[in-house]
This record gives C-alpha cells, sequence and structure tokens, in this order.
C-alpha cells in the first residue's frame, strides 16, 4: 500500500486532463493539393519515408525520438535517420528546403521547437509534404514540463493521423501484470505503462497474483483480479483517487472480469460448487446477474461497445468455443466452428471485429473475425500467445507471448493485418495487457 | 539444485518425499506444517530454480520433488472400507483405522489427463486414503486446490481448476467426508509445481491438491 500512495500521484499527475492543444493556428493546406498519405488498411504497402528533426528548445530532442519510435513501431513509416539530413539549419516558422528532403526521398517532414511559456512547456510543430513542398498540419500543445512525453504522443497521434486519416494511438496506456521470480514461484503485480513502455509504475505489492486487468473505457479505472491461497477475487482501482476495492461477490472465486462500455457495471465469470458461469454486476447499486446457466465452463465474457451481445468461452459444445449472446444473457449462439480451441473473445473499440485466442496444432494463436464469426484470420502464432488487447483506433493488437516452451512471457504487437509483428519495447517479463483509450 | 536433479523414484513415493523433506528442512529454514504458500519476494528471474530455494512453502517443493514419480505410480492404499463408506457409522469405526500419519502421507495430489476433470482410478484410490485421514481427523479442514498445465489460457484454465478441485471434492463428499469441513479453489495455471514445459512436467501441473487448513 505503501508503494501504491508513492506511485499514485505521479500516475495522477500523468493522466489529469491538464494537457490542453491549444489551437490549429497555422495555415492548413486545401485538400486538394494534399496527395501524401498512407493507407492503413494495406498490410503491405510501403512504408512512407518521413523524417522527423530534432525539436529546437526543452526536451527537443527527446520528443522527436519518442516520435520517430512511435511512427517507426506502427510500420506504416520509415523513419529516417537523422544523420541523413542534409539540411540542418531548420526553422518552425521557415519552410524547408524542399529540394535537399528530396535527395534522401524523403516523403514527409516533422519541424518543431519548444518553448516555456508561463512556467508551461510549450511545443509546436510543422508537417510538411516534401513532393507537395506545402505544408500538411501545424500545431501547438502545452502542458507541465515533466508531462513532456505525452506531447511527443500528441505530436505522434496527430502525424499519423493526418497521414493516414485514422485517429492515432499513441497517446495512451497499457496496464498489464509484470513477472518476476521462477516459473514455479512466479511474482505477479499490476502495473501500468506509457504505450511505448515509458513511465512504468507499479499498482500491487506483489503478494497476491495479479491477473488479467483491463482498464474501463473511460480510463479512469482498473479492474483485475488477485489470486491468493485460498480463493480470487476482483478489484478495481481507481486511478484518480488511488482507492481500491473488492467487488462483493458470493463464493471465492471470481475472475475474468471487464467493464460495460458504460463503465457502469463488470462482466465476469464466477465458480458455483465447480460450475463456472457468466454474470454482471452493476459497481452503482450492487445489482448481481446471472447470464449463463449451463454446466460447462462459461468465462471470459467481453461486451461489444454498443452494449448490445457479450462475446464469451464455453466448453458447452464439448470443445473451447466462442460464442455470443445477448446482453441479458439470451439467444446464445456459437461463432467458431473450424478446427482448434478457441477463447479470449475481446471486442474491437468499433465493435467489427472479435480478437481472440486459438489453440491448434500445438501452438497458440492470436487471430481476429467479423463479429458473425466470419473471415477468421491469424494474426500471430507461438508455443505461447494469449490475452488480444486492442488499440484504441482498433489498428494494433497487443498480447502476451512465449516464444518457445520455458521462456518468459513478453507483451508483443501485430498490426491488425497481420504484418508488424514486433515485442513492445516493454523488455521485462509481462502478461495480460490491457490497452487502454486514448487520454483525455 | 534444480528439480530435474532429484533422482526419479517410479514406485517409492515415500522415499522420495523422505528425500524431498531431508532437502527442505536442511537447506530451508522453514518446514512446518503450513500449507500455505506464501508469495516470497522477488526473485531473479534467471537463477535456476531449486526445490529448496522456495522457501515459502515446504508443501510444494515437498510435492515438487514428489512429482518426479509419474501420476499412476502411487502404491494402492489399503483398504479401508469393505462396505458403504458414506455410511456415518462405519465412517466413525474407520477414525481409528487410518494408516496414514499425515495428510500427506495419505497422498496429496491427485493428477488429470490433458483438459479433463474426471478422476482416473489412480485419483479415487488417493481420494479415499484423502477420505480415510480427514475422516480419522474430526478437528480438520481441507483446501483442495485445482492446478493446469500452461496449455490453455488464463482464464478458462481458472475455470478448469475450479472443476477439478469440486470433482474431488465431491468424490470425498461421497465417502462421508463432511463437504463443510473441504473448501475449494483453483490455481489455474499460476502455481505450477514442475518447471519442465513439456509432456511429462505438464502432466504433473493438471492437478488437484489436497492441503490441511487451520
Amino acid at each position: 500500500m505503501t508503494a501504491l500512495s508513492l506511485l499514485l500521484p505521479a500516475l495522477c499527475r500523468a493522466l489529469r486532463p491538464t494537457l490542453l492543444a491549444l489551437l490549429m493556428a497555422f495555415a492548413w493546406l486545401t485538400p486538394a493539393l494534399a496527395q501524401l498519405n498512407v493507407s492503413v488498411t494495406e498490410g503491405h504497402r510501403r512504408p512512407m519515408p518521413i523524417a522527423i528533426a530534432d525539436f529546437s528548445g526543452p526536451h527537443g530532442s527527446s520528443i522527436a525520438s519518442a516520435v520517430r519510435d512511435n511512427l517507426a513501431r506502427s510500420g506504416l513509416f520509415q523513419v529516417q535517420n537523422p544523420d541523413s539530413f542534409l539540411q540542418r539549419d531548420m526553422d518552425v516558422n521557415v519552410a524547408p528546403r524542399f529540394a535537399d528532403w528530396r535527395i534522401t526521398k524523403t516523403e514527409a517532414l516533422v519541424i518543431g521547437r519548444g518553448g516555456v511559456v508561463s512556467g508551461r512547456l510549450r511545443v509546436e510543430f510543422r508537417l510538411w509534404d516534401v513532393y507537395g513542398e506545402s505544408q500538411m498540419l501545424g500545431l501547438e500543445f502545452a502542458t507541465t514540463d515533466e508531462n513532456w512525453r505525452r506531447i511527443a504522443h500528441k505530436v505522434s497521434d496527430a502525424i499519423y493521423r493526418r497521414l493516414t486519416g485514422e485517429v492515432g494511438y499513441f497517446d495512451s496506456r497499457v496496464v498489464f501484470v509484470a513477472e518476476s521470480g521462477s516459473r514455479t514461484n512466479r511474482v505477479k503485480r499490476l502495473a501500468v505503462m506509457d504505450q511505448d513502455g515509458a513511465n512504468p509504475s507499479y499498482l500491487t505489492d506483489g503478494t497476491e497474483q495479479v491477473l488479467n486487468p483491463r482498464f474501463n473505457a473511460q480510463g479512469q479505472q482498473i479492474v483485475y483480479s488477485a489470486l491468493s491461497d485460498r480463493g480470487i477475487k476482483i478489484w478495481v482501482v481507481d486511478i484518480e483517487s488511488g482507492r481500491k476495492e473488492a467487488v462483493a461477490i458470493p463464493g471465492n472465486m471470481a475472475f475474468a472480469p471487464r467493464f460495460t462500455p458504460d463503465g457502469q457495471s463488470i462482466i465476469f465469470s464466477a465458480d458455483r460448487d465447480g460450475d463456472v458461469d457468466v454474470f454482471i454486476k452493476s459497481l452503482r447499486t450492487g445489482k448481481l446477474s446471472q447470464l449463463t446457466r449451463n454446466p460447462a465452463i462459461d468465462t471470459s465474457p467481453d461486451m461489444s461497445p454498443n452494449g448490445n451481445q457479450i462475446v464469451f468461452t464455453s466448453d458447452r459444445g464439448g470443445s473451447t468455443q466462442i460464442y455470443a449472446m445477448n446482453a441479458d444473457g439470451s439467444g446464445v449462439r456459437r461463432l467458431t466452428f473450424s478446427e482448434g480451441r478457441y477463447s479470449t473473445a475481446v471486442w474491437s473499440p468499433k465493435g467489427d471485429l472479435i480478437a481472440f485466442t486459438r489453440q491448434f496444432g500445438g501452438q497458440f494463436q492470436i487471430g481476429v473475425m467479423a463479429a458473425d464469426g466470419s473471415n477468421l484470420k491469424i494474426l500471430a502464432e507461438a508455443y505461447l500467445v494469449e490475452g488480444p488487447t486492442w488499440s484504441p483506433n482498433g489498428r494494433v493488437i497487443m498480447f502476451q507471448r512465449e516464444g518457445g516452451p520455458g521462456q518468459s512471457p513478453s507483451l508483443w504487437t501485430v498490426d491488425v493485418s497481420g504484418t508488424n509483428l514486433r515485442k513492445s519495447p516493454w523488455s521485462a517479463p509481462g502478461s495480460d495487457p490491457g490497452w487502454s483509450a486514448t487520454l483525455p | 539444485m534444480t528439480p530435474s536433479q532429484i533422482p526419479t523414484q517410479q514406485s517409492s513415493g515415500l522415499k522420495v518425499r523422505s528425500l524431498a523433506l531431508m532437502l527442505v528442512s536442511s537447506l530451508t529454514l522453514v518446514a512446518c506444517a503450513s500449507t500455505k504458500k506464501t508469495t516470497p519476494p522477488i526473485a531473479d528471474t534467471n537463477a535456476p530454480v531449486a526445490v529448496a530455494n522456495s522457501e515459502a512453502a515446504p508443501t510444494i517443493a515437498q510435492a515438487a520433488a514428489e512429482t518426479r514419480a509419474p501420476v499412476a505410480s502411487a502404491p494402492l492404499g489399503p483398504v479401508i472400507a469393505s462396505g458403504n463408506a458414506t455410511n456415518a457409522d462405519t465412517a466413525r469405526a474407520q477414525q481409528s483405522f487410518s494408516p496414514y500419519a499425515t495428510l500427506a502421507e495419505a497422498g496429496e495430489r491427485i493428477f488429470f489427463p490433458t483438459d479433463r476433470f474426471d478422476l482416473t482410478d489412480e485419483a479415487r484410490s488417493i481420494l479415499t486414503r484423502q477420505a480415510a485421514w480427514i475422516k480419522a481427523n474430526p478437528g480438520k479442514r481441507v483446501l483442495i486446490a485445482g492446478n493446469c498445465d500452461e496449455r490453455g489460457t488464463r482464464e478458462y484454465n481458472l475455470a478448469l481448476g475450479a472443476r477439478r478441485a469440486s470433482a474431488a471434492r465431491d468424490f470425498l463428499a461421497g465417502l462421508g467426508v463432511d463437504p463443510d469441513r473441504i473448501e475449494t479453489v483453483s490455481y489455474g495455471k499460476e502455481r505450477p509445481i514442475d518447471e519442465r514445459p513439456n509432456a511429462e512436467g505438464w502432466a504433473v501441473n493438471r492437478n488437484a491438491q489436497t492441503m490441511l487448513l487451520d
């Protein structure tokens, strides 16, 4: 608890919506002239060559470096090495020498600068279309000095959005389980970090094994289950206040919790005499309802973003498969039919896709399918992969991966197109990632 | 010292156990009767895992050694009841007859095939011995923890472990053990006792362990 009280103020500071996107004070190019764009749907499209010069002013090179890392990790950009730059005398308010940038085949260029204005860090930047010789974006952000990384993420999101047409996902956090110790004596702590692995902090001390943490859609609360000798309990942590509360559920085993999209309830599974069913409990009224009544295992429920449907894992048909039902538990139907065992279904933020874990041929796989179970596609495979979670824009899936027998779990990402499989910048052992929405 | 260095004993569970006990008591601090696993401070991830290193739980360490003995190898328990074991009189009569000094001696763990929770003949035999011990020790309560191998997803395995634990509990209750004396829990795949990431290790980790409470 002491660690918690030490860490939470910093966390609260980081999440408090103090960050201000001030104004779009700069000239916009008319859309007709903006030819430059990146397709996010074609997985094999050539990444766009983009140069991000070190920003001038406080944290300038760190901000530029974080932006470069973000864009490079997306797989959609080929981020140019600053050593290759021909022009060195960039100024945010002066048009660059486009010809110099064309020599290195750079298509997009970012120039920025930071300064301190009335005690706050203010960062402005422009995005240039090198071949169109025109400005695509000019923005300014301000926040506290210690929050400079969030500016880098906001800048990354703005560039990503301008060039791909989709909202970004860089200004977001990931809750996960930090693992340590041997396999037979595993310590599992609740941890939260920026999506790029920066600013990690621990929210539990490791006395209990923390499993499957998830954010609410508002990003202010985390729900997780904690395993102790005599049972497994569901907890909710409020990030703003630091309050940690056990959710009262009859019996000694409640697990697999997720918030409903409105953040008012949690759906989870609980054991009643060896029978595990899906339940929903209102955090406001305390009302508990049982949604499945089946002697088989029903677990890992997730409610669709529109609140109408719940997907869950069940072995009621003899093998482990993914099922869907209406929010009240009616209308149960099976979604997965092809070979293998399916579990941990999770809705995409738009509700159009479902990510899942599949066991097939002695391996584990991460895949996606349409909301009706069609168009199944495998994105990643290894000795163990499980627990997919969606980036807030639905483009990237993060999951836990053990590359081979006996390896430690680590966090990996893959594009929903199946390309750009890579390890998360968080390099220590970790599992059960839960991606937040983009921060306010 | 790694678990795999402990000699495997096929048919002599007791020998293995006493070897493990010696190891535990000679190399670690605690050797009390506590069956509770307390989570130890964070250890070096890269350090080889010694059985005796798991200072938290003598019982677990002991079981880890015991698990070198294949699932199906435990000796058959003595016949404890020829009649209806659920009969209260029989149960009382058996109290003084329990040939096992400790629950561990009766056999702590039963094992399961992949993704199954029904009881094998071997499991029934061990549970029958457990029932004899529990009935012979009226003041005691037990906790049955269901465990799974790592070849399943986390939440599904928690559910599967719950089924394994309750299958064991139901069998004990059928032998006349008061269900109020049995608590169940699932550890899913979170508390394996065998590090080996292969079929042998997984088989050991698919179990239900009966531990003494209080």
